[in-house]
């Protein structure tokens, strides 16, 4: 029996004040097709508890929902909190435990001033010897990016091409909250929020709501859900034995990867990028490319849509905006969409799409395998 | 409004963040930062605390201009990962303008004050590294 993605919906990322998080998850629940009452609801989320001050939200989400009765817990594990969400509802859809279940991540980052998000945000790293000294989620990437340019003697206009491609990939992408271009050469001149990381060099702070139904009926299914897998590492960034490995994410690659064939043809990757140095990263760690070759690859354009390894071709974390909790939740059904031919953008002969979440560093990973129905 | 950081949160790991308290595995004999109960690398819980040294090498910073929230007084923040030897650590670097900062320099550990809780009338106080004073 397979898992399979049944229907989508999502809201446009952006910032939303006229509308509460409940607003936004009820406009992704409408955008759905053939949305009955699952069997089981998962809530991923990362910031509610603290920006709107709710708990037990997931009881409250399935009340809006209209699926009152239904049982409906939360999910949180930092910026891999929606691919481990859509983990746990496989492993119970693979195992018979349901036969529906309803995957809702939604996210509210613009009802405070940014610098107290940014706090909120510095706890996904150790909470009593990193976020409290002040050391912020770009400050701790930055130290990555400073070390990744120094051991490869990259620059940061080559880092950039990331970025600008981005931004290229969102254009056209209805939900992203980024669609403007931008070229290297403004990533690097952009203000500075951590040095040598730049506002462009970043991702926006985002409202938004996305929901996947997953079921095990293959029946006018999008996508299958092939494998799921996720893995955890050290926290504080200090106990890591090298500042720019991701040994969770290669896990997690590998395991999929000996799952489900060595000849896995995958089509299509979409990787946490929240930062420029991000997907370098995982790209060198899981091995899609050797050690500090990946800038080069991506500056050949192997990595453009229409390039050897197509990836984030939605516009990533970067530009179509990075709602924590429904982060996960957006690049499954992108890619859902993109496997059948019904997301606004195509890309030809996609059979195999797959998704790896980080969190911080590499304290969490996640993949995903979706395949053509 | 509640209190941001927990008093006896601060309290239990004061003496961590003053002495720079590390932890040595008695297993695979590695020494980390911050100490735990149990060793990041071969897992062993048999681990004691160990005084890390105050001087170690600056190897890279960078400056902070949009820190959390609370810090905006000391903004831009600088911050350092500092090689201590056996271990290395990531902290705040003080009493230093941008022109005087190098990677490599040497710099030593001193008790600052970090943050204020100004609901709770509270200030934390941790560790941060400035360069070492040549004579
Ligand atoms: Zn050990």
């Amino acid at each position: 029996m397979g898992v399979y993605v049944k229907s989508y919906g999502m809201t446009k990322l952006g910032r939303s004040y006229n509308k509460s998080l409940y607003d936004l998850v009820f406009d992704a629940l409408s955008d759905m097709e053939g949305l009955d009452k699952p069997d089981m609801i998962i809530v991923s989320t990362v910031f509610t508890a603290a920006t709107i001050g709710q708990l037990d939200i997931a009881s409250k989400i399935t009340e809006i929902a209209g699926f009152k009765g239904v049982p409906a817990i939360r999910v949180e594990t930092g910026e891999t909190s929606g691919h481990n969400s859509v983990l746990m509802a496989f492993r119970l859809l693979a195992g018979g435990m349901y036969d529906n279940i309803l995957v809702i991540g939604a996210e509210k980052m613009t009802e405070f001033v940014a610098a107290r998000m940014y706090k909120e945000i510095s706890k996904v790293f150790d909470s009593e010897y990193e976020s409290y000294m002040g050391v912020g989620h770009a400050s701790l990437h930055a130290l990555a990016m400073k070390e990744y340019m120094k051991r490869y003697g990259k620059t940061h206009k080559e880092l950039a091409y990331w970025p600008a491609l981005m931004h290229k990939n969102a254009a056209d992408n209805p939900y992203a909250a980024l669609r403007f271009p931008v070229d290297q050469d403004s990533v690097v001149k952009a203000n500075v929020i951590s040095d040598p990381i730049t506002l462009l060099d970043s991702y926006p702070l985002v409202d938004g709501a996305g929901a996947l139904l997953l079921t095990r009926s293959p029946n006018s299914a999008l996508a299958e859900v092939k494998y799921a897998y996720s893995s955890t590492d050290v926290k504080p960034v200090t106990h890591k034995e090298d500042l720019l490995d991701l040994p969770a994410a290669r896990r997690v690659y590998s395991k999929i990867k000996n799952e489900n064939g060595l000849d896995l043809s995958v089509d299509l990757y979409d990787v946490t990028d929240q930062f420029t140095i991000t997907p370098y990263l995982i790209l060198e760690s899981i091995g899609i490319a050797e050690r500090g070759k990946s800038v080069d690859m991506a500056n050949q354009g192997v990595f453009d849509r229409d390039g050897e390894i197509p990836i984030n071709v939605t516009g990533g974390l970067k530009a179509r905006g990075h709602p924590f909790g429904a982060t996960g939740v957006y690049q499954i059904a992108e890619l859902s969409g993109i496997l059948s031919g019904t997301f606004q953008i195509q890309i030809p002969e996609t059979k195999e799409a797959m998704i790896i979440g980080v969190n911080g560093l590499g304290s969490n990973a996640s993949g995903i395998l979706l395949g053509r129905r | 409004m509640s209190m941001e950081y927990s008093v006896p949160i601060y309290w239990r790991n004061r003496v961590n963040y003053y002495k720079l308290i590390g932890g040595r595995c008695k297993k695979c004999g590695r020494v980390f930062f911050p100490p735990q109960s149990r060793c990041p690398y071969c897992s062993s819980d048999n681990v004691e605390p160990v005084s890390l040294p105050r001087i170690g090498r600056l190897l890279s910073y960078t400056v902070s201009y949009n820190p959390p929230e609370g810090y905006k007084l000391q903004t831009p923040l600088i911050i350092g990962l500092i090689d201590l030897g056996e271990t290395r650590i990531i902290a705040q670097l003080t009493d230093v303008s941008l022109e005087e900062i190098s990677e490599g320099i040497e710099v030593e550990a001193v008790v600052r004050k970090i943050r204020e809780d100004r609901t709770a009338g509270l200030i934390h106080y941790g560790y941060k590294f400035r360069p070492v004073i040549s004579h």
